[in-house]
């Protein structure tokens, strides 16, 4: 998973500077409180506590008494213990040890009863979360012990099981700071990658592109996502209208080339032989010329057609023949024209959902650009892979520079060595190509040859007919 | 033989001139209308016009509002000037009976030969000099009035429609493909994926329909058409 590598993971360097930083934190704070909570604390007892040590100091003595000789203290004890809220201990005045007790508390440390002997006036004393109360004067067994009432402070318990689980303890913190930190490092990147993914679905040319949840924060990344919108709503008017010009342009053009034809057609209509054959080849010319710019109005507005967000109206069953038989024909008669080859292998007997005329005129172009570029033989095959329909055109010209593929599915675009215009071109006939296959939900995709030479692979969805 | 009646609804002053310019040499008499009022009132007057030339975009009353007005009450052929990169006027000038289009800009050639195509289209078809009355069925078809009965009912067709169900008539339980009848009847190659001979057809098709409950014309998918012998 690249997402871990912090090298590489914005996410993820936050979330492991973040969480060493609390557990540093961590760490310490328990290490200081560690250090000054050994620290015992002595208090005076109050009056309810002075009550409890006499009564049980009282209770203890006379159970022993009752039983004269040999008695088990530790049966005692818990039985004791075990009608008060308090649980007893007994220490050995001379070693300062606990003698007797219930198992938990033994592991107070040793050193906390050295204060102590049988002449001390009763306190109260916080060790660790233990609050002991004592001692009291208890003889069993011609031995003189001290009693000390033993309490779990409030909020003990994390404290018993720190001690007594510490590995259980330390993975609970560790998951609990985990969780925290993923959170908290969630909530400051999640509106960052809606940004990025956002400006990528933008820079691959979505229009309308908005960041959502993003720009309703009130912070600074809200402020960010306010601005990227805003941004995106800018280039989107833009972009609309300086395609709107064009289109509105190439609309207007359309009468006075009317007209320029319709006028080149009157000339034309003169006696031929009174016209000298300067003129008449002028006039000629003339008339080419204005039919390509026909040919260019008629793409641009093709391309505009095509550039809305519109689904395609004219869809219908057509078998792959029909489209493809008239234009091998043409492309096969081109290219004998400029003595190069065309093959052309397909499955058989497939039939699918398209718009005829525009799926035409991609393969169409396409197939023109690879006769161009080829230097003898063009290669057309089309077969149905993994639900698609995908035809591949190679030629062996001399290919694309690398960092050049992409982008000569742009309109306009021209090979920067080679701006000749062929075939009526002006750079838009990738461009409807590639428009005109994006409406079918497919996608073209230009790669050289090792050996040298472009393929052209269009794929669209296959719905059969 | 007369000259032809042309009649141009445009609102393109200068196209009109131009127009007229190109056209009279061939042959042809010129009116113009500039608005789609004047033009209605025009072509369903007194004045016999061998042909309509209407354009889209027109003040007052727009092309296709026009051509469905003079449907009501004339079949004069009408060839709609459509704008080029408009895909929709076209399928649907056809669907309202016109009976053909031409984008703008468009080459001075095609359309003369267009205007021809429409005008004599007559002459085109390969029925020799005698024109007979022809009978298939419940349907009879005389090329003199340039009438078809269906059950005795008369059945008011287009230009386009009249030459196409002729033509089909003539090749009786034979297919037609749809080369020949575009070349034939609309004087012009079939372009690939065209539909307009379908859009015919199709109102055809609608208009036997209204008294005729047999299938009279056969489609053959991707190939053409072809008119059933009736048993």
């Amino acid at each position: 998973m690249k997402g871990l590598n912090p090298a590489k993971s914005l996410f993820f360097r936050v979330f492991l500077w973040f969480w060493l930083a609390t557990l540093l934190i961590f760490v310490s704070s328990v290490w200081l409180a560690n250090q000054l909570g050994s620290e015992s604390k002595y208090r005076p007892l109050d009056n309810q506590q002075q009550r409890e040590l006499v009564v049980s100091t009282q209770k203890l003595q006379n159970q022993i008494d009752k039983r004269s000789g040999n008695v088990s203290l530790r049966k005692l004890l818990i039985k004791v213990g075990n009608r008060s809220r308090f649980g007893s201990i007994l220490v050995d005045p001379s070693t300062r040890k606990i003698v007797h007790g219930v198992s938990r508390h033994r592991r107070v440390r040793g050193e906390v009863f050295d204060d102590f002997n049988l002449q001390s006036l009763p306190i109260t004393l916080e060790v660790e979360g233990n609050t002991f109360i004592g001692p009291g004067l208890i003889r069993a067994n011609q031995t003189d012990y001290m009693l000390f009432l033993v309490a779990s402070r409030p909020g003990g318990n994390l404290r018993v099981i720190r001690h007594e689980y510490p590995g259980v303890f330390i993975l609970f913190m560790l998951s609990l700071s985990v969780g925290l930190c993923y959170l908290f490092v969630r909530g400051l990147l999640n509106p960052i990658t809606q940004l990025r993914q956002a400006s990528k679905r933008m820079a691959s040319g979505e229009m309308g592109v908005r960041v959502g949840t993003a720009s309703s924060r009130l912070d600074e990344i809200g402020q960010l996502g306010r601005d990227f919108n805003y941004m995106s709503v800018q280039v989107e008017s833009l972009l609309n209208s300086q395609k709107r010009l064009l289109a509105d342009i190439s609309h207007e053009l359309r009468s006075p080339l009317t007209r320029l034809q319709l006028s080149i057609g009157i000339a034309l209509q003169q006696n031929e032989s009174d016209m000298s054959a300067n003129i008449l080849a002028a006039l000629e010319r003339i008339e080419k010329e204005s039919q390509q710019i026909e040919n260019m109005i008629a793409q641009v507005l093709l391309l505009s057609r095509l550039d809305n967000k519109q689904p395609i109206q004219n869809l219908q069953p057509v078998s792959l023949e029909q489209i493809m038989t008239p234009i091998i024909e043409d492309a096969q008669f081109e290219a004998e024209q400029k003595n190069k080859e065309l093959s052309y292998q397909a499955q058989e007997n497939i039939s699918l959902y398209a718009d005829p005329q525009l799926l035409s005129s991609a393969i169409e172009n396409i197939l023109r650009n690879a006769i161009h570029y080829s230097n003898h033989l063009i290669q057309v095959s089309v077969s149905v892979q993994d639900k698609h329909i995908v035809w591949v055109v190679e030629d062996d010209g001399n290919g694309i520079e690398e960092s050049q593929l992409e982008r000569i599915f742009e309109a306009f675009y021209r090979e920067s060595t080679a701006r000749d215009r062929h075939s009526g071109g002006v750079g838009l006939g990738l461009a409807i190509a590639h428009h005109a296959v994006a409406k079918h939900q497919g996608f073209i995709q230009a790669s050289n040859k090792p050996q040298g030479g472009l393929i052209v692979k269009i794929s669209i969805p296959f719905v059969r007919a | 033989m007369s000259a032809k009646q042309l009649l141009l609804i445009d609102d393109d002053l200068e196209l009109t001139e131009l127009l007229k310019e190109y056209l009279s040499p061939q042959g042809y008499e010129i009116d113009v209308a500039h608005d789609g009022e004047l033009g209605l009132s025009l072509a369903t007057s007194n004045k016999h016009y061998d042909l309509i030339l209407l354009d889209v975009m027109l003040p007052k009353l727009d092309g296709f509002e026009v051509l469905r007005k003079l449907r009501a009450s004339h079949l004069t052929p009408v060839l709609m000037l459509t704008a080029k990169g408009d895909d929709y006027d076209k399928i649907l000038g056809l669907e309202m009976g016109a009976d053909d289009y031409l984008a703008k800009p468009f080459n001075h050639r095609e359309l003369s030969a267009r205007i021809k195509a429409l005008v004599r289209r007559m002459a085109l078809l390969p029925t020799g000099t005698v024109q007979q009355n022809l009978r298939v069925g419940n349907v009879e078809l005389s090329p003199s009035a340039q009438q078809v009965l269906c059950d005795g009912n008369q059945v008011e067709l287009t230009g386009t429609e009249y030459s196409i169900l002729h033509l089909l008539m003539i090749n009786q339980g034979n297919l037609v493909s749809k080369q020949d009848i575009s070349e034939k009847v609309l004087g012009k190659k079939l372009a690939a994926f065209d539909r307009s001979i379908d859009m015919h057809v199709s109102n055809l098709r609608k208009k036997l329909a209204v008294f005729t409950i047999e299938e009279k014309i056969k489609t053959h998918r991707g190939a053409g058409y072809l008119f059933l012998v009736s048993a």
